[in-house]
């Protein structure tokens, strides 16, 4: 108690919000391990546990102990989903859905968002023990979802071909094709592509920095490096603060800032059509420089600091989620998912996941020293800060990231074996006889 | 020691279906590739709604995060 009022000390506040990160990062490197091990479905049943034992645990924990370990426990659960979903993604699909269902990825964390912001919003004002469990039991409602539809869901052909089980993989091929596919020649590809990759023995962890492959990892990691170089989580997490001070009163600003995740939601799904008709090099590059401006202004305006001033940054958040959403945010999936060679799928997301994780940590403790009154108190100049990082990583990205629409695995892999400079693999004609 | 005959003539035989089998493999793979090129959004729409569907589960995994 402080002053007659209930406070959460601000030590416990931090633990809270840091804990899942530290979660994610184990769960991603187990997720990987085990879903080469034993499958993608078998991974998913894993993840499954976790997030539902976290979720009851938060929902009836009695101390702030219990909490702290539940959401740890919850922590790890999300770094399976967060592995295992572009890692299924990207080998169920064709090349012609590749970049839309990974970029469905991005979706399904902005629809989680929305919806974990309207049941907050609903239930906040209720005064008995609802108030907080409620947004928690809505994640029992996702796992039960992917509960009910796991008996079912076809396992990963690649894995079964990689472990020898043809006939399952023939079987897995023709669930997913439908039966008046011949899919012989599905079954025929994977093979060739494995024993292909076989060839060069790479399947333990430490082979994603060997070679060819630490261009594929860094570029893999990188992108998601870039998503918070942009200042995601300053944005989007201080969204309500810039309408605040546009002069909203904190119902209303806290109302717009569900409507910026709804934004996020319109931008991703906007993706879709510009995934495959400007390519994942042209956005992601094009989004990156937006997104790099509207930082700038953000800081610009800030330094103004005049009521127009602080309109402008708040219109610049709700620009920033549709662009974000759009651009960053969904190529850094569908990159993940065509960079990796299918060999290293699982450990190279699963380092994707460390970083989201690892740097997440790393803002979600800087930022408040930079935003609060109390510390440096930049406020809206916190734009210049990212703005600069972002303005770097703009130039690492034009110079990083491929254009890999339309190509299948095996041309990916015969672009990186060939060492085709990234920012030239979009034009570059692949020779018929070792494509 | 040389090999008998008869164990010569059987590896030999093993050694012509593997390859035979790997020609087949690699014939395949170059097939699916020209399928897989010509492949359009609607043709999976129409005629693979599992693929869509799937792919959809798949990354409604996110939403937990």
């Amino acid at each position: 108690m402080f002053k007659g009022e209930a406070v959460l000390p601000a030590c416990w506040q931090t633990a809270f919000n840091m804990i899942s990160s530290v979660g994610m990062l184990f769960g991603g490197f187990a997720c990987s391990t085990l879903a080469d091990k034993l499958g993608r479905r078998a991974s998913l049943l894993c993840g499954i546990l976790f997030c539902t034992g976290g979720a009851f645990g938060e929902m009836f924990a009695p101390s702030r102990g219990a909490f702290l370990a539940s959401k740890l426990i919850l922590g790890v659960g999300l770094g399976f989903y967060l592995t295992i979903g572009p890692l299924a993604c990207s080998e169920l699909a064709p090349v012609v859905l590749r970049g839309i269902s990974t970029a469905g990825i991005n979706l399904g964390i902005a629809v989680g968002q929305l919806l974990s912001n309207a049941v907050v919003k609903g239930f906040g004002e209720r005064t008995d023990r609802w108030a907080y469990a409620a947004p928690f039991a809505l994640q029992l409602f996702f796992s039960f979802f992917l509960l009910c539809g796991l008996p079912w869901t076809p396992e990963s052909p690649w894995y079964l071909v990689r472990n020898g089980k043809d006939s399952q993989a023939l079987d897995s091929l023709q669930r997913l094709w439908g039966k008046a596919t011949d899919v012989s020649d599905k079954l025929a590809t994977l093979k060739v592509t494995i024993q292909e990759e076989e060839s060069q023995k790479e399947s333990k962890f430490l082979d994603c920095f060997r070679g060819t492959n630490i261009l594929r990892s860094c570029i893999s990691t990188g992108v998601f490096a870039c998503q918070h170089f942009v200042g995601i989580v300053f944005v989007l997490g201080y969204s309500t603060y810039f309408f605040q001070l546009a002069g909203l009163d904190t119902s209303r600003s806290f109302d717009l800032g569900v409507g910026v995740t709804a934004c996020g939601v319109a931008g991703n799904m906007a993706s879709w059509f510009v995934v495959d008709s400007y390519g994942r090099r042209k956005v992601f590059v094009s989004g990156m420089a937006v997104l790099t401006t509207l930082l700038l202004l953000i800081g610009i305006m800030d330094v103004i600091s005049t009521g127009p001033s602080k309109w402008v940054q708040a219109s610049c958040t709700v620009i920033y989620a549709w662009v974000y959403f759009m651009t960053i945010g969904a190529m850094a999936f569908v990159l993940l998912g065509e960079t990796s060679s299918m060999g290293l799928r699982a450990h190279t997301t699963a380092l994707a996941t460390a970083t989201q994780s690892i740097l997440g940590i790393v803002m979600n403790i800087a930022i408040p020293y930079m935003v609060n009154p109390d510390e440096a108190n930049l406020k809206g100049k916190v734009g210049f800060v990212f703005g600069g990082l972002a303005a770097i990583a703009t130039f690492g990205s034009w110079l990083y990231i491929p254009e890999l629409k339309g190509r299948t695995n095996r041309e990916i892999d015969t672009l990186f074996a060939a060492r085709v400079p990234p920012r030239k693999m979009g034009s570059y004609q692949l020779d018929e006889a070792i494509a | 020691m040389e090999k008998p005959a008869s164990v010569i003539h059987h590896q030999e035989a093993i050694d012509s279906n593997e390859l035979k089998h790997s020609v087949t493999e690699a014939k395949g793979a170059i097939a699916d590739k020209i399928t897989e090129h010509q492949l359009t959004l609607r043709e999976v729409w129409k005629n693979h709604p599992a693929l869509i569907g799937w792919s959809f589960y798949w990354s409604m995994c996110a939403i937990g995060w």
